[in-house]
């Protein structure tokens, strides 16, 4: 009995509360449009500086890809201050890529950044929409204009940004090389675009350079988000293979592959992380990291000296600081540091691995 | 299949850790369908678990806290099923489905302001494994069996304690007379309104550990999306183990072993179509309930709301 | 006697219809109070969610397409459970539907009008035919639905992954090829023409439904399978129709956001989603097709204005998820508090009240007259 009268006083309750309710969404109706009218005039109002924003896939916090965006984002943003950042758009299905960068279209936005190639495809429309609006930019990550943005009528305002794959595979395949005593190395790549075959291409082949024994295991379609698959995947790697030097390009799965390798013993199993450094003693496998850039400050340069777009593409590698390697961890020696540094001297200068070695490794894929 | 012995011990390790959730959560839901109501909310109660044992992990560096914290928040949740199937009489399939989507949603929410942009709140701690000594050494199944975490290790414990719990105690058996026929078991004095909510609190307690399993022994990270279907899988284990705490154990340890081929495949054969590898699971699921899952085997008052008035 | 049946079951009915409007309302005012919580204007947020998703003919075209797959999943969703068939497998046979029409135009190399057509055809069979396969489960084996459905999803997801990646993919990146321009749907204004291919198929479907003979015994199937056995429909077909039938829209409805719209290819992330938000839009519509294209609307608004909402007052998007939830748990608790006998009491007696009250000045202006 008492549930039910509980039911009903419930009722009562959610009655006054609708009479309120509907008193307020019509204020909410009346004021909606003249508030957003005010905030459109105090953004025309705060003209002088730049304003940029970014569009992502994952959260700025993935320890991976977004995150490296992010962190490029605001290298650029010191480096720029007369630029200002709206607040980024994580977690954007595809669905909603297209609308969430017209968002930004319509706040008048100088930049907007799509990091990833997914985002090649989805805008094509927007981009097109865009075209009398002078203002606005569009810099995508990791894609090649030529083969990805066919779909587009116009190149004026984009740009993308390309890193020189060769030259972090090569690194991470150095440091890989020098580092394994069971002469057995693995990569997790999170989806299969030409980028990740390159870089592993390059990776396996700057590590038979140094010692041909080397074998090299792969797996190209982890996704960004299971972690536990990437433990599992590199228990099983350790098992059957004895791998003892891992290199990652999955964010959040890189995270479970580095459990596998500190449960198996981080004393002999090593981690190579990736885009961002993050060496240190929270991460006992991971000995050193291969850092992308993605030179968004060098957009905000061209934006304003007006010279930005025509579909050029940004090149990112380690003449310009946008390929690096991190910090290490003291589990690499000093003599192997030295080592690594010179290989990387080669690396830059493009001496150390012909396109032909790189290319044997991809046939094979 | 030389690279599957070799793979064996891994595909071992997966098995147990895959099934360890599982069966927490279809023990979960045994409770729930025992007293006739089939919850498939589980989904978003393990989404919003998991973050709740992530968070509260994180924040007091103490990962029991966050389960506890992942218990009480996956009842919270379950109470809003509850009221809306044991007080209102609504459709149990219609209010799991909007806490399926109600509960991620919150889950996210809570993701962004507890992490937001401070990376550094992003990655937490996994359990510590714990060995038994001497077993843990048996080849092949030591490693999985008896180098568990704690959390892995209850999990497995509840097993007999829930078959013992369903034949043996009055209440129990008061669980099963209500899930049969609850009008029957109102004539015969059980309070069946009482026993419904007891098997929500203990269904959003169970689930809610599960879900921490994934974020607090699993991964130390919370992602939106992370449990990937293990709900819904849960539900297909508590069928396919005929409403039995032990056919539930065999269950979730054969879809844990599927699980673990799965990655067992995908590591070795790197150059063929991966997904299909992928979706050897979920075909699983379908075929196990094929073969397994019988229609006659449940509570008979399953999933039918029940009215004190129509006595 | 009878007029005063007739005002309680038109009463009930107001209600029904009232009870969804509340519940958005109450969901709205709820996220409100969230956006206040963290010190940004709910006032600003709800004024760029309207003017990003209705601000202009553009946006409200956007805002259409965006709702024109949700029409489809939400019909698949009504158009089952009326037949008492609970098919969470509509985000699966959409995807289905998708890959369906790439591949028969993709793979045969068609253009033009052939090709929107024939893809279009191979989406809706193939839509029916991976809905088919719960249905036989559920006949043969007496298999859940809504278990073997949510599975399908998932084996659904990762054979798309195998069609764009590996058999039509754009020079080895994860997305298929574009469709070739002659074979898309036309674009009327500022939308596609599959939105009033969507609206077409929900009035059609209200007409079958509530309008012919098989979609009686299709409801009657819904609310009483042993009766309509009895009464010697057969129902183990009808049940499995209506698999084929909702597989079958969810298909097209994959098939036309693929034709329609932009990028016009297979690529991860198709689909994702719309399957459950589909049968969050049957309930609140009450299995009413016609609602259900009302739902779908106010869904497609919540999500380009609220990804407006996000980038303006800088909240983060999982409120809008959040609000979207709410509005179905509101919807569903508010139907069934409606429908329980102490309310109906509660306003009976004051409806009588009121009809009295109404009645007598009628009776008056009668004498006057």
């Amino acid at each position: 009995m008492s549930e039910s009268k509980f039911n009903f006083m419930l009722n009562r309750r959610q009655a006054v509360k609708l009479g309120l309710g509907s008193a307020a969404m019509m204020a909410l109706a009346g004021c909606g449009n003249s508030g957003s009218t005010a905030s459109s005039g105090t953004d025309a109002g705060s003209e002088g500086g730049y304003k940029v924003a970014m569009i992502m896939s994952g959260t700025i916090t993935d320890g991976g890809w977004d995150q490296g965006h992010y962190e490029s984002l605001k290298r650029a943003l010191e480096k720029h201050p007369n630029w200002t950042m709206l607040e980024p758009k994580e977690n954007t299905p595809d669905a909603d890529a297209a609308t969430a960068a017209q968002s930004y279209v319509d706040q008048g936005v100088d930049l907007i950044i799509g990091n990833g190639n997914q985002f090649a495809s989805d805008w094509a429309e927007v981009v097109a929409d865009a075209a009398s609006n002078e203002k606005v930019h569009f810099l995508i990550t990791n894609t090649d204009p030529k083969s990805e943005m066919g779909d587009y009528e116009s190149l004026d305002r984009v740009e993308t940004v390309l890193p020189n794959f060769k030259q972090t595979g090569a690194l991470a395949g150095v440091v890989a090389g020098l580092m394994t005593k069971t002469n057995s190395i693995g990569f997790i790549g999170g989806m299969k675009l030409p980028s990740t075959e390159a870089k592993y291409s390059a990776f396996l082949a700057a590590a038979k350079k140094i010692n041909p024994q080397i074998q090299g295991q792969y797996n190209f379609e982890a996704g960004f988000t299971d972690a536990s698959l990437g433990t599992k995947l590199t228990e099983n790697w350790i098992n059957t293979n004895n791998v003892d030097v891992m290199w990652g390009d999955a964010s959040a799965v890189d995270n479970g592959s580095r459990q596998a390798l500190e449960s198996a013993g981080a004393d002999t199993h090593f981690d190579i992380a990736q885009p961002i450094d993050i060496a240190g003693p929270d991460q006992p496998t991971v000995v050193t990291s291969t850092v992308t850039d993605w030179k968004i400050d060098q957009a905000m340069d061209e934006i304003e000296a007006g010279s930005f777009g025509g579909g050029k593409v940004i090149s990112a590698d380690m003449s310009n600081g946008g390929i690096s390697l991190g910090a290490f961890s003291d589990k690499v020696s000093a003599d192997v540091q030295g080592k690594i540094k010179e290989y990387a001297e080669q690396i830059k200068n493009d001496a150390f691995l012909t396109d032909a070695e790189v290319e044997a490794i991809r046939s094979t894929l | 299949m030389d690279f599957l012995v070799n793979s064996l011990p891994t595909i071992l390790n997966a098995t147990t850790l895959s099934a360890a959730p599982l069966l927490l959560v279809a023990l979960g839901e045994l409770f729930s369908e025992r007293a006739g109501l089939v919850n498939i909310g589980l989904e978003g109660i393990m989404a919003v678990g998991a973050f709740v044992a992530f968070a509260v992990g994180k924040m007091t560096g103490n990962l029991w806290l966050g389960v506890c914290a992942a218990v009480i928040a996956g009842i919270a949740i379950n109470m809003i099923y509850a009221f809306c199937t044991v007080t209102l009489c609504v459709d149990q399939v219609v209010v799991g489905m909007a806490i399926n989507i109600l509960a991620p949603a919150l889950a996210l929410f809570g993701y962004n302001m507890f992490v937001g942009a401070n990376s550094a709140n992003a990655t937490g701690v996994v359990m510590e494994r714990l060995s038994i000594p001497g077993l843990s050494q048996i080849p092949y199944i030591g490693g999985p069996l008896f180098n568990q975490q704690l959390l892995g290790y209850l999990a497995f414990l509840l097993v007999p304690v829930v078959t013992y719990f369903f034949k043996r105690f009055r209440s129990g058996l008061s669980f099963r007379s209500v899930g049969e026929n609850p009008q029957a078991a109102e004539t015969l004095g059980i309070n069946v309104i009482r026993i419904k909510l007891v098997a929500c609190v203990l269904c959003g307690a169970l689930a809610g550990m599960g879900g921490a399993f994934l974020s607090v022994c699993m991964t130390p990270i919370y992602i939106d999306g992370i449990v990937m279907g293990r709900g819904f899988i849960a539900l297909a284990t508590v069928i396919f183990g005929r409403w039995s705490a032990v056919g539930i154990m065999a269950a979730s340890l054969l879809f844990g072993f599927f699980d673990g081929l799965n990655v067992a495949l995908q590591a070795q054969f790197n150059a063929a179509p991966v997904m299909f590898f992928k979706m050897i699971p979920y075909i699983f699921t379908i075929f196990a309930l094929i073969f397994f899952g019988s229609r006659h085997a449940g509570p008979k008052a399953n999933g039918q709301p029940y009215y004190r008035e129509s006595r | 006697m009878s007029k005063s049946t007739s005002s309680e079951n038109s009463r009930e009915k107001m209600l029904m219809t009232l009870t969804p409007i509340v519940s958005v309302l109450l969901a709205l005012i709820v996220g409100a109070i969230i956006i206040a919580c963290l010190g940004k204007s709910p006032l600003q947020g709800y004024g760029a969610m309207i003017q990003g998703s209705l601000g202009s003919a553009a946006k409200i075209g956007k805002t259409l397409e965006r709702s024109c797959p949700l029409i489809f999943t939400g019909l698949t969703a009504v158009f089952a459970y009326k037949c008492g068939v609970f098919n969470l497998g509509g985000e699966g046979q959409f995807i289905m539907g998708g890959c369906a029409t790439a591949t028969v135009i993709l793979g045969m190399g068609l253009d033009g009008p052939v090709a929107t057509l024939c893809g279009l055809t191979a989406g809706i069979v193939v839509g029916g035919l991976w809905g088919l396969l719960p249905g036989i489960l559920k006949i043969t084996r007496g298999l859940n639905e809504m278990i073997t459905t949510i599975m399908l999803n998932y084996i659904a997801m990762y054979f798309m992954e195998h069609v764009f990646k590996n058999l039509y993919s754009d020079n080895g990146l994860p997305k298929t090829l574009a469709l070739p321009n002659a074979a898309r749907l036309a674009s009327l204004g500022d939308m596609h023409a599959g939105v009033i291919l969507a609206l077409l198929l929900g009035a059609f479907l209200w007409y079958v439904i509530f309008r012919t003979s098989f979609g009686f015994k299709i409801r009657a199937v819904g609310m009483n399978p042993i009766a309509s056995q009895v009464s010697g429909f057969p129902v183990k077909r009808l049940v499995l129709l209506a698999f084929v039938i909702s597989g079958a829209i969810a298909g097209m409805g994959g098939s036309v956001e693929l034709l329609g719209k932009t990028p016009y290819r297979l690529a991860g992330g198709f689909g994702s989603g719309f399957g459950f938000d589909g049968v969050a839009i049957a309930l609140i519509a009450q299995l009413n097709p016609l609602a259900a294209m009302a739902v779908a609307v106010l869904f497609g608004i919540l999500n380009t204005g609220g990804t407006m909402m996000q980038s303006v007052i800088g909240v983060p998007t999982a409120i809008v998820d959040i609000i979207r939830g709410l509005i179905i748990i509101f919807a569903v608790a508010g139907m069934a508090i409606v429908k329980l006998p102490k309310v109906i009491a509660f306003f009976n007696v004051r409806g009588t009240r009121h009809d009295k009250a109404q009645s007598a000045p009628d009776k008056k202006e009668e004498v006057t007259a």
